[in-house]
């Protein structure tokens, strides 16, 4: 029985929203999405409304289980069984967003930075932070997010301040007249299908302390969220225009490319930034699989999962197929990766809160007694520790 | 010892290991490239000449003097291939993020760019921010190493520093990165543009025995032309009142001289501030763009007989240069609609801005037909803010009371 980790709502913001990030700072999908235009930014400002509609269900029912895990969540309204089955889903999606991330980053350092570098070196690279951090657990992860995604923030407000006298608003003009409503909609809800860290907040607000409105904290996720990607797709769109940059693998990495001027290769200021993002993306999707499997194994701790599920997302690495540029294109297009995470934000998240609504009242019981069971269990949990120190002393 | 310990040092014999990049190499082994011409040779092959910074040679004439630049010219199917190729006859590493300049020759330039931009914006040792240029003529691309430097040691450190220097002041000239010559092409309303290289024999040339410095030059380089590009071919150059009138119209230039004929004399006009403002129309199935520039000049030379410190005077002197500024851009446009079709002003992107729906409809025909068609209605306010340290003509004795 180990003793749960408290964060705070900042930390949790940060993680959330800085993992939230990653994909916008690798590749910016929003530029591929129709219209596929100047209106990016609109169609950005927009999917923020379909971002809270696809996230309503998940997010109700966490408030609702507050003080509960997600498994425990699952537990109550689909029973034990059929909730092996849903947190194995979770599980298997967060090992999904793990290898592809990986894979992502492997042909991003190769593609921008080290290309003669082996991939097995770059992987390990990568690896070696993140399954420290995951097998150190919540609160670990979460101090790391604090003192990463607030620097990763900054960095993105310099490089805007810097790319100020190559902005061109004609990039963007005309507004609006070139996107139908349907294109401005279909590409709103598309951008908004990727964001999957909604599941960060569910799963760590079990981790949260208790005082925090989770409500807040998925607000103040979607409002630094928002910040971090305007602040990355503003410059791309008013510098690189939408045309040049819809045709980049990485166009944020090639505006700070061109902003950079005289100081040639500051760009690789960005990409530090970058590496330590996706280092804490990595953990908390390694941080989230393994500790689905240990709820769902009950056997063996969190920790025991990090490393076989680091060397599992190592090997995949490596199949030849996934090591493809076309292959990875298909993966993350909208042809694919949104309507995963769709499906099971908003799908599994509709059919957890239609179960829950149709035995409410046996549920809303149930959860009162498992949140005295786990304050009981904190209680003990405290008693020892303190028993323990003093023994020390 | 600890198991915390023991991992510590493993993290630690790992990075020794894996971080870095495994093609890392030490400066003095690098080959630095600082400008890349692009040519075609006599069977069409592609050509490349290479101008690479001597670090070994930079080293040993500390103090001035000698050679600190070494030029490989390469043939071969594909850039990639010719670059890595060096290889074979350079005994170091090519290094191109340094790159300052490209320059394609005119029989490359007409060709078309497309297969070019491709490899300089896919590879990942070529860059973005080069400026680019044509070689105008036939001439020799060696003649452009052989060409006065001015105080650079190297060809692309040279048009780097003109860039550098004459952007912001100068309309005689146009700079152009090679982002800005692809930005260019994916607009749908604008056609690219880049900047003219021409070389000319140098008069004063002297020998260095006769100069008594290290370096003499038979050749300058005149950077005053502007190179017209059609779906990324080369179709044909304008002067440099042509390129003044790209710059006024792209609101490209804010501050430059200019020389206008009053009566037969000339005057000299310093641009303090310049605006260009272009309203386009769709009426009767032509296009009507209004051109309204206006500027704010200072007189700094007055050769004329009028007094630019009366209002008579001002009034005069506005009007010749308003005239003046008027027929070089309606001249420009003229040659620019009938003798290349193509919309390097931009009008289409202003088209399609203030005409969103007729856009949609005309723009797979706009260059050769609506551009090239468009009616041009030009007018220039230049006014004259400051005439001068003086007031009379220098020569005139000033009227008390006056």
């Amino acid at each position: 029985m180990n003793k749960r980790a408290h964060i705070t709502s900042l930390q949790l913001v940060l993680a959330a929203a800085g993992s939230a990030l990653m994909f916008p700072y690798t590749f910016m999908p929003i530029l591929r999405v129709p219209p596929a235009n100047q209106d990016a930014w609109v169609v950005f400002l927009l999917s923020i409304v379909y971002v809270f509609v696809i996230n309503a269900p998940f997010i109700y029912l966490a408030n609702k289980f507050r003080g509960l895990d997600i498994c425990a969540m699952n537990e109550l309204i689909l029973g034990k069984v059929a909730s092996k089955f849903t947190l194995m889903i979770i599980a298997l999606f967060a090992i999904f967003c793990f290898i592809e991330c990986m894979i992502l980053t492997v042909m991003f350092v190769k593609m921008q930075l080290l290309a003669e570098t082996p991939e097995w070196a770059i992987g390990l690279l990568i690896l070696v932070p993140t399954v420290y951090a995951a097998k150190k657990g919540a609160g670990t992860i979460a101090r790391l997010a604090f003192f990463i995604i607030p620097t990763i923030i900054l960095l993105l407000i310099i490089f805007f301040i810097i790319g100020l006298k190559e902005m061109d608003i004609a990039q963007i003009q005309p507004i609006l007249t070139d996107s139908t409503p349907w294109e401005l909609n279909k590409g709103a809800f598309l951008t908004a299908s990727r964001f999957s860290e909604v599941l960060i907040v569910v799963v760590f607000s079990y981790f949260l302390i208790k005082k925090t409105s989770l409500y807040g904290v998925y607000l103040k996720t979607i409002g630094v969220f928002s910040l971090g990607y305007l602040l990355m797709l503003v410059p791309v769109l008013l510098t690189v225009g939408s045309e040049v940059a819809k045709i980049a693998n990485n166009p944020y990495t090639l505006f700070t490319r061109l902003i950079a001027g005289q100081f040639f290769r500051v760009q690789s200021i960005n990409i530090l930034g970058w590496f330590t993002g996706v280092i804490i993306k990595l953990t908390l999707y390694n941080f989230i699989a393994s500790y689905m499997f240990s709820r769902v194994i009950k056997k063996k701790p969190q920790k025991f999962f990090v490393l076989p599920l680091a060397f599992i997302a190592f090997a995949v690495s490596f199949v030849p197929l996934l090591r493809k540029m076309s292959f990875l294109n298909l993966i993350k297009s909208d042809l694919i990766f949104p309507w995963i995470v769709f499906g099971v934000i908003f799908g599994m998240g509709m059919i957890l809160l239609i179960f829950y609504l149709v035995r409410k009242k046996k549920i809303d019981k149930k959860i009162k007694e498992e949140l005295q069971y786990e304050d009981d269990r904190e209680n003990v949990l405290n008693e020892k520790q303190e028993q323990a120190l003093k023994d020390k002393g | 010892m600890n198991k915390k310990t023991k991992l510590l040092i493993l993290l630690l014999l790992l990075s020794f290991f894996m971080t870095g990049c495994w093609s890392q190499s030490e400066p003095k082994e690098m080959a630095i490239i600082t400008c890349t011409v692009y040519d075609l040779d006599e069977n069409n092959n592609l050509k490349i000449y290479l101008d690479m910074l001597d670090f070994p040679n930079i080293a040993s004439n500390e103090g001035g003097g000698g050679q600190t630049a070494k030029i490989v010219t390469l043939t071969g199917t594909s850039f990639p291939e010719m670059v890595r190729d060096t290889k074979s006859t350079i005994d170091k590493m090519m290094y191109a993020a340094h790159n300052r300049a490209r320059i394609f020759t005119e029989t490359f330039a007409k060709n078309g760019l497309t297969d070019t931009l491709d490899f300089l914006i896919r590879d990942y040792i070529a860059d973005e921010r080069p400026y680019m240029f044509v070689l105008k003529g036939d001439t020799d691309p060696m003649l452009l190493f052989k060409s006065n430097k001015g105080l650079s040691a190297r060809l692309g450190d040279y048009l780097y520093a003109m860039a550098q220097v004459r952007k912001q002041d100068n309309d005689f000239a146009v700079f152009k990165t090679t982002m800005d010559f692809i930005k260019e092409f994916y607009s749908p309303g604008r056609q690219s543009v880049m900047g003219v290289i021409e070389i000319f024999p140098d008069d004063t040339y002297r020998t260095p025995e006769e100069s008594g410095e290290n370096e003499a030059h038979k050749y300058y380089m005149s950077l005053n032309g502007l190179a017209v590009f059609k779906d990324n071919k080369l179709v044909g150059y304008l002067d440099k009142f042509g390129i003044r009138v790209y710059n006024l119209l792209t609101n490209n230039i804010a501050k430059a001289y200019i020389s206008f004929p009053v009566e037969g004399s000339i005057c000299c006009a310093y641009s303090l501030k310049t605006n260009c403002k272009i309203d386009t129309r769709f009426e009767k199935g032509a296009v009507y763009a209004d051109v309204k520039l206006s500027k704010e000049i200072m007189i700094v030379q007055n050769n004329s007989e009028y007094d630019v410190s009366t209002i008579s005077g001002v009034k005069k002197v506005q009007e010749e240069l308003n005239n003046y500024l008027k027929t070089q851009i309606e001249q420009a446009i003229n040659q620019v609609q009938t003798e290349f079709k193509s919309d390097i002003f931009g009008i289409g992107d202003l088209f399609h801005k203030q005409n969103p729906e007729i856009w949609k409809i005309i723009q797979s025909n706009w260059d050769d037909d609506y551009f090239a068609n468009a009616i041009f209605n030009v007018n220039v306010d230049a006014k004259i803010q400051i005439a001068g340290q003086i007031r009379e003509k220098i020569g005139e004795k000033a009227e008390s009371g006056s």
